[in-house]
């Protein structure tokens, strides 16, 4: 780790596009561990003092964060002040200094000791809110022993020039914090392009690149970073050349992206006049705007768990109907497709009782969580349909895998209907009501689902991991995920297939959607409406225009007989070419 | 509601309930952990049997007293009787929750 080493690449796996150049903010979770050590008797008073001159650092810093955020008061304000007093108690503090005393053992290793203690003590209580709380006490544990090490102590809220976040992982709750910080982009060493935290990065539109196995071992402070999230590599301490040559590239995409969003607004049809919805995918109610003003035609999907995420108590129905409502009133273009609760899996929750499951991608989530937890999935439909009083909303479930599912969602919705109407709120009686095509029972049985469902949207990101048998968090079997893969191919024309039988709209809202490459291919599968990030959209319309339905289709049946995602991926290039920008043309 | 004994050595017990819809959480706890420590007096919370330093946030996440649950508060010193006012009037107040 020596000052003057310049230029280091690491190479990971692309995220989130976008560039960005900025200092390193080293976000580290792991607490150290110690060995048993001792102090002498005439130390022992000067081991207390230096216990409690770490203990003060940390009150102060921690009131300093608290003082510099602007919304007083708000979420994190509390939660800081919850820290405040954590850092004060004498569970904490007197029981440490009591160690020391009585048995001389160094700071580090006492604190150390109580801490485990206390942290079991949480861990063991029944009540899973509480048993977090445990997560609290080590936060600001490692917090004193930074201080005691006489390092600094880091968290986003901490944050306040440009940064770029380096981090071994970041659980949804780090990249929720992201939201409007002084965050340019971020590395992890761990994730895939279809992790949650690569997913949200690119709803924040955060440049990002993840997977880079040890990008946290080469950090040190004051070292400038480029994040090149189209080439998924990061440039650790880079020189000033190449420092200029991001810059002018930056600039450069900046240019194009205005260049493409100044045509976003046309109608996105092909040559041969088929017309096919572009539409957002967004995580949060500011991406509203962005959406319509990127030239979305809907929204796709509106993903809900934010609302649920970084909070200590279930949000109100109110509450959840003034979101809702706020992004229906921003977006009275077109169609805002609300999708239910999708808690579960790799994302977290902080006051439902989850037990641990061993696969939790395939344990209790979406829309089985919902149906076992009832009163949570009523609150929230209720919010969605008194949102719908004020626009076009659809409502969408999450991976549902059989017919039972479909039938007691809807049954719910009947009973918020019928309370909404008692209570004498106002909502759309005819409200469409779709479902997630992303388990691939349900794809297999679409023929039969079609005709239960006003609309399906297909989630490529799960559909295409549960069809291969890959999990997508897993960086050994990344190269597996393949979207062209024959078995994917067959499954989308079969579940669209399915879906125009029955005389209702097909939609795609996975990543496969928003990755321009495989335009021709999904507007030869007679896709009617593709979902993606609202980054993406102005360059889709684009290229649809440019595009030929009676080519595609007459593509589409050429790849039948192809044997593997690779030889369908060679004739895309050689068919469309020439429809590509170059830098798309570079990826292929 | 309510029984009120004081005894010689200026011991004030109180039980109350706790109202607030999310119960002793972080934020409540820590609350009236700060606002114990404002005084000199020696103060405890007892629930179910189990008793804890009403200074302590941690000690009183431990209690899990949810809506509807009753504690007790003791306090012992010279300013036990404001001491337990205070608290009484934080716990009616639900914690000034929305």
């Amino acid at each position: 780790m020596h000052r003057d080493r310049k230029n280091i690449i690491a190479s990971g796996i692309p995220a989130s596009p976008g560039i960005a150049i900025a200092k390193g903010f080293f976000l580290d979770r792991s607490l150290p561990s110690f060995v048993k050590s001792y102090v002498s008797r005439e130390e022992v008073e000067i081991e207390v003092e230096k216990f409690l001159g770490a203990v003060d650092r940390s009150r102060i810093q921690l009131s300093e964060i608290q003082e510099s955020l602007i919304e007083k008061n708000g979420e994190h304000y509390q939660i800081l002040g919850v820290h405040i007093s954590m850092l004060e108690d004498s569970m904490l503090i007197d029981a440490t200094i009591k160690m020391i005393r009585d048995y001389f053992f160094r700071a580090e290793w006492a604190l150390d000791k109580v801490l485990k203690d206390l942290v079991e003590n949480f861990h063991r209580m029944e009540d899973p809110y509480l048993k977090q709380r445990g997560d609290d006490i080590k936060q600001i544990a490692h917090r004193i022993f930074e201080n005691l090490a006489g390092r600094r102590v880091d968290s986003i809220l901490e944050v306040g020039e440009d940064v770029v976040v380096i981090a071994h992982d970041l659980s949804p709750a780090d990249t929720a914090q992201m939201v409007g910080r002084s965050v340019k982009g971020f590395a992890t060493d761990m994730g895939s392009r279809t992790s949650h935290t690569a997913i949200v990065a690119r709803s924040l539109r955060i440049p990002a690149v993840v997977g880079l196995g040890n990008v946290t071992s080469y950090f040190a402070y004051d070292e400038v970073y480029i994040i090149d999230g189209y080439e998924g590599i990061v440039i650790i301490s880079p020189d000033e050349s190449l420092i200029s040559d991001y810059t002018k590239k930056l600039d450069r995409m900046e240019r194009k992206r205005k260049a493409l969003v100044k045509f976003s607004k046309l109608p996105s049809v092909t040559r041969d006049g088929r017309k096919l919805k572009v539409m957002a995918n967004i995580e949060m109610p500011h991406e509203a705007e962005q959406a319509l003003a990127l030239g979305a035609d809907g929204i796709g999907l509106y993903r809900t768990e934010f609302i649920y995420l970084n909070r200590r108590d279930m949000p109100l129905e109110d509450e959840q109907f003034m979101i809702y409502r706020g992004v229906v009133e921003k977006f009275q273009k077109g169609e805002v497709t609300i999708r239910t609760l999708d808690l579960g899996g790799d994302k977290f929750v902080s006051h439902v009782d989850l037990a641990e499951e061993m696969n939790p991608a395939m344990g209790l989530r979406a829309i089985r969580f919902c149906l076992k937890e009832k009163e949570i999935f009523k609150t929230q439909l209720r919010a969605i349909l008194r949102a719908s009083a004020y626009g076009n909303v659809r409502i969408m479930f999450p991976m549902v895998s059989c017919v039972w599912e479909i039938e007691e969602a809807k049954k719910v919705v009947s009973e918020a209907k019928r309370e909404l109407s008692r209570d004498g709120h106002p909502f759309d009686e005819e409200v469409k009501i779709g479902i997630m095509v992303e388990v691939p029972s349900a794809a297999i049985i679409s023929d039969i689902l079609a005709g239960m469902v006003d609309f399906f949207s297909i989630g490529t990101n799960d559909l295409i991991q549960y069809c291969l048998a890959i999990d997508r968090v897993n960086e050994s079997v990344t190269y597996l995920y393949d979207p062209l893969h024959p078995a994917i191919i067959r499954m989308i024309r079969f579940i669209v297939e399915a879906a125009h039988g029955a005389g209702i709209k097909a939609a795609m809202c996975g990543e496969m959607a928003g990755d321009h490459m495989f335009l021709p291919v999904l507007i030869g599968l007679e896709l009617d409406e593709l979902s993606m990030n609202p980054d993406s959209i102005p360059l889709a319309k684009t290229i649809i225009r440019k595009s030929d339905f009676g080519y595609a289709r007459e593509f589409l049946e050429e790849i039948k007989s192809c044997a593997s995602g690779r030889d369908i991926s060679d004739m895309l290039r050689g068919k469309f070419e020439d429809l590509y920008p170059e830098e798309i043309v570079e990826k292929f | 509601m309510s029984e009120l004994e004081t005894s010689e050595s200026t011991r004030v017990v109180k039980n109350l309930m706790i109202k607030n819809e999310l119960g002793l959480h972080a934020r409540a706890a820590s609350s009236l952990a700060n606002l114990a420590s404002k005084f000199q007096s020696e103060i405890f919370i007892f629930k179910d049997g189990i008793e804890v330093n009403g200074k302590s946030i941690m000690g009183i996440l431990m209690l899990a007293a949810p809506k509807g649950s009753m504690i007790k508060v003791s306090a012992e010193g010279d300013d036990a009787d404001e001491a337990v006012k205070a608290i009484e009037d934080l716990v009616k107040r639900r914690f000034y929750e929305k």
